[in-house]
């Protein structure tokens, strides 16, 4: 963890002010901490990461820099681990943001589990019709077995490999399956790419 | 175009497009909605995601026409198959059985034998998709449907937040006009409380202007009548006057205190008072004051005595006209009520309870007679304007009890306070106190200020023995004749010298040309008023007393006399005995020839 963090705090100075992310992304930060620790604290952490704005356009683009610098506040503030911020903030983001604003849409990648993430490394096209300047994600899949998908993630962006941890979580509980993860490759560790090992129970209960 | 290889299913069916093959799967992963039709409308091929839709329907070998309505374009209905295939730049639009629209284009393959549909279902929310069983994994990447499907998405999502926006803007544009109303409200009242206040302004200036005209017109007369009564005084009357004239004497001495309080106490209601404090001797200041109700205490037998005990200031610090004031009330007061007895004015220091060492904490003045008391409940409203403390004496005692009202009012004016303790039959003690600090005296100048010299405008520059005549001249200006006659009567018995000038320019030729020690100067008057004259005067006289004598009683004169060079103001109606009273302050040589 305290690698990642370090990696974190390099990425300040690799990232700052280069590559923006859309808006929509810290309004969900700002919702995770309203909703899971009061207004209070939400200022507590947009005063203490130095952030200048107030209110997020989820149309317009803001550095990543204050992006990270929330998450870094949030977790001084809340005293939570980096890492365990990233986790809340990936299932966070599908079982509330994703679905509140897209609902169907999630769905439309596929109606279980398996299926959503094979349409995953299509998933951000359309998604960028909306947002044109969209950085996204790469992903590539392979099904290894039914149950066992093994998942490559591809980024600009340093420090995420947790963030997508959590997505993958937030997919499984959406899709009502329980997942274990295993990180294969770390690329915060010095790997090309983040490699996610994912299983499940194909027939639960 | 193409050739279709026909042989078998599920094998490598290679259609050949100019010099390119494709296979029937590589269509069907660019048109996975795809199918082709023969020349009878059979379906001899379709894509998988036909047959998704379809849910497990055997597509291939059914007819077109089971599984398809052309709704547009209309002109194909009903038509051949060779039709279709030879539409081929036509944008075709069909729906299926189960009401999903196709859009999409035909094209004739193998020569005309055989027609392909390359298309697929238009879907119109993700929502619609999921009820058909589809993902977007079933459409093509080179399908825009995803896009589409975002798009819309994000239009939904933009409305929401639009109107959520809207919301916003309307719940605040409603508190925006709540606060509006609010506000108008607000200024209305404050509008209201402004033009009633506006009102009482203008209602105290109104009342102020009619309380100072009604002085003078008032004083005027009476004035004229204490004078006369004055002259007759000291005549012989006929035995059957002298019962009349009494009676006349005192009503016109009640009217003059009648008149005298109301406009005091307009005065203080006004807050036109401002505390002019000095060094004041205390005892001397008691004594004087307690010596003007000597003859009234005399007439009515009762013992007047001052009481001055150990410990008290030689000086104070306090404005001596309202000090006097209060005094002479309460002292005028005590002396109406008692009617046998006496009458003591006490003055003695109060020390803290604690230590007795740690020095005076308060002055008290108490003037205690052996009247016939107030009740108890006479005493709570006694201070109130106009009340009198048994209503039952108001003849007898034949005044008003505004007297305690104007205490009250002037003692908090001065920071001290009033008391009253009373036994009914046994006597009335009236308590005034102040607390030490609010009068003590700055450290004594070496030079005594006592307060009858004070004004006295010769101190200090002593006239020259010899170059004055023997008999005092004095100029008296007034307009009026009754007042410029009982003045000269006044001089008259007092053995002085005197002129009359009929107004201010009058005054000022008299006196350049002749010689005066001393001018009474009314304010009022035609041509040219006490002010102006008395300010011509100074220009070349800087020493002769100018007493500034006016039935205008009104505070502000005061200021008025003081900037236009006059000594002191006298109201009216002037007594004999302040005239004698101001002839001694000022002129000490001729108190030998008043003896006269
Ligand atoms: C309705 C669903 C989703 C929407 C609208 C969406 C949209 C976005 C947007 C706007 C960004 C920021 C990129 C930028 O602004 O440059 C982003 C980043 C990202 N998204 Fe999604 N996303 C969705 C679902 C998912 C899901 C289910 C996953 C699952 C793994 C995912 C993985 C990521 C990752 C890993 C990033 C970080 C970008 C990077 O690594 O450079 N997203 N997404």
């Amino acid at each position: 963890m305290s690698q990642s963090h370090s990696s974190w705090l390099n990425c300040r100075v690799k990232y700052e002010e280069k590559i923006q992310m859309y808006g929509l992304v810290n309004q969900a930060v700002q919702d995770l901490v309203v909703t899971k620790f009061g207004e209070k604290s939400w200022q507590d952490v947009l005063e203490r990461s130095g952030v200048k704005e107030t209110q997020f356009i989820s149309s317009q683009s803001y550095p990543d820099q204050t992006t990270y610098d929330l998450a870094t506040a949030a977790s001084e503030v809340l005293g939570i681990s980096l890492k365990d911020v990233l986790i809340a903030f990936g299932e966070w983001w599908v079982l509330d943001t994703a679905q509140k604003k897209y609902g169907h849409l999630l769905k439309s990648g596929g109606p279980t589990l398996r299926d959503f993430l094979l349409y995953l490394p299509r998933f951000h096209s359309s998604v960028e019709i909306i947002y044109p300047d969209l950085k996204p994600p790469e992903f590539e899949v392979e099904e290894a077995a039914p149950g066992h998908i093994i998942l490559h993630y591809f980024s600009d962006r340093p420090g995420l490999t947790w963030f997508v941890y959590g997505l993958i979580q937030g997919l499984g509980a959406f899709h009502s399956v329980e997942v274990t993860i295993e990180i294969r490759d770390y690329k915060d560790h010095g790997a090309d790419h983040d490699v996610f090992i994912i299983r499940w129970d194909q027939n639960p209960g | 175009m193409g050739i279709i290889d026909q042989s078998g299913s599920g094998g490598n069916h290679n259609t050949m497009v100019g010099q390119f093959h494709f296979d029937t799967e590589q269509i069907n992963e660019i048109f996975p909605f795809y199918f082709i039709i023969d020349r009878e409308y059979k379906i001899c091929f379709c894509g998988q995601g036909l047959n998704k839709l379809e849910k497990g329907r055997d597509v291939v070998g059914a007819d077109f026409r089971e599984l398809f309505v052309i709704n547009r374009p209309r002109r194909f209905q009903g038509k051949s198959a060779e039709t279709l295939f030879k539409a081929r730049g036509e944008e075709f639009c069909l729906i299926n059985n189960t009401g999903v629209t196709f859009r999409g284009q035909f094209q004739s393959l193998n020569s005309g034998e055989l027609g392909v549909f390359f298309g697929g279902p238009w879907i119109q929310s993700a929502e619609e998709l999921e009820k058909h069983g589809l993902t977007l994994n079933d459409f093509s990447p080179s399908d825009p449907l995803s896009m589409f499907l975002m798009i819309l998405k994000y239009h939904e999502i933009a409305n929401t937040e639009l109107k959520e926006i809207q919301q916003l803007m309307n719940d605040h544009q409603i508190k925006a006009k709540e606060l509006a109303n609010l506000n108008q409200l607000l200024s209305e009242q404050k509008a209201q409380t402004d033009k009633a206040r506006q009102r009482a302004e203008d209602l105290a200036t109104e009342k102020s202007r009619f309380l100072s005209l009604m002085s003078h017109e008032i004083r005027t007369p009476l004035n004229g009548i204490i004078g006369g009564c004055e002259l007759l005084k000291n005549q012989e009357l006929r035995p059957d006057q002298v019962v009349p004239f009494q009676m006349m004497e005192e009503s016109v001495h009640g009217l003059n205190n009648l008149v005298n309080r109301i406009l005091e106490f307009s005065q203080l209601e006004d807050k036109a008072v401002s505390l002019q404090n000095e060094e004041v001797a205390l005892h001397t200041i008691l004594q004087s004051t307690l010596n003007l109700f000597i003859r009234n205490a005399a007439d009515k037998k009762l013992a007047l005595s001052m009481e001055f005990l150990p410990g008290c200031p030689e000086y104070i610090h306090i404005d001596p006209h309202r000090f006097t004031q209060v005094l002479m009330n309460v002292l005028e007061n005590a002396i109406k009520f008692t009617q046998r007895g006496s009458i003591t004015l006490r003055t003695e220091m109060i020390m803290s309870n604690e230590a007795r060492d740690s020095g005076p904490v308060a002055m008290r003045i108490s003037v205690i007679d052996s009247g016939s008391g107030i009740s108890h409940e006479d005493r709570k409203r006694i201070f109130s304007f106009f009340e009198i403390g048994d209503s039952s004496n108001n003849r007898d005692h034949g005044g008003i009890g505004m007297g305690l009202a104007i205490v009250k009012h002037l003692m908090s004016l001065m920071e001290g306070s009033v008391q009253i303790e009373s036994r009914l039959g046994v006597g009335t003690q009236v308590i005034l106190s102040w607390p030490f600090g609010s009068i003590m005296s700055k450290p004594m100048p070496t030079a005594h200020i006592s307060p009858s010299t004070k004004n006295g405008h010769n101190t200090g520059q002593p006239v020259p023995e010899n170059a004055k005549p023997n008999r005092n001249r004095i100029l008296i200006v007034d307009d009026n004749r009754i007042n410029q006659l009982l003045a000269s009567k006044f001089l008259a018995k007092l053995g002085i010298d005197y002129d009359v000038a009929e107004n201010g320019q009058i005054a000022i030729d008299k006196y350049k040309s002749g010689h005066f020690d001393m001018i009474f100067m009314d304010l009022q008057m035609p041509v040219l008023d006490g002010y102006g004259a008395s300010l011509e005067i100074r220009q070349f006289d800087k020493n002769v007393p100018i007493i500034a004598i006016s039935a205008n009683a009104r505070s502000e004169v005061a200021s008025q006399i003081k900037k236009a060079g006059m000594n002191e103001f006298l109201p009216k109606p002037v007594t004999m005995t302040q005239l004698d009273e101001l002839v001694g302050k000022y002129l000490k040589s001729t108190s030998t020839s008043i003896a006269n």
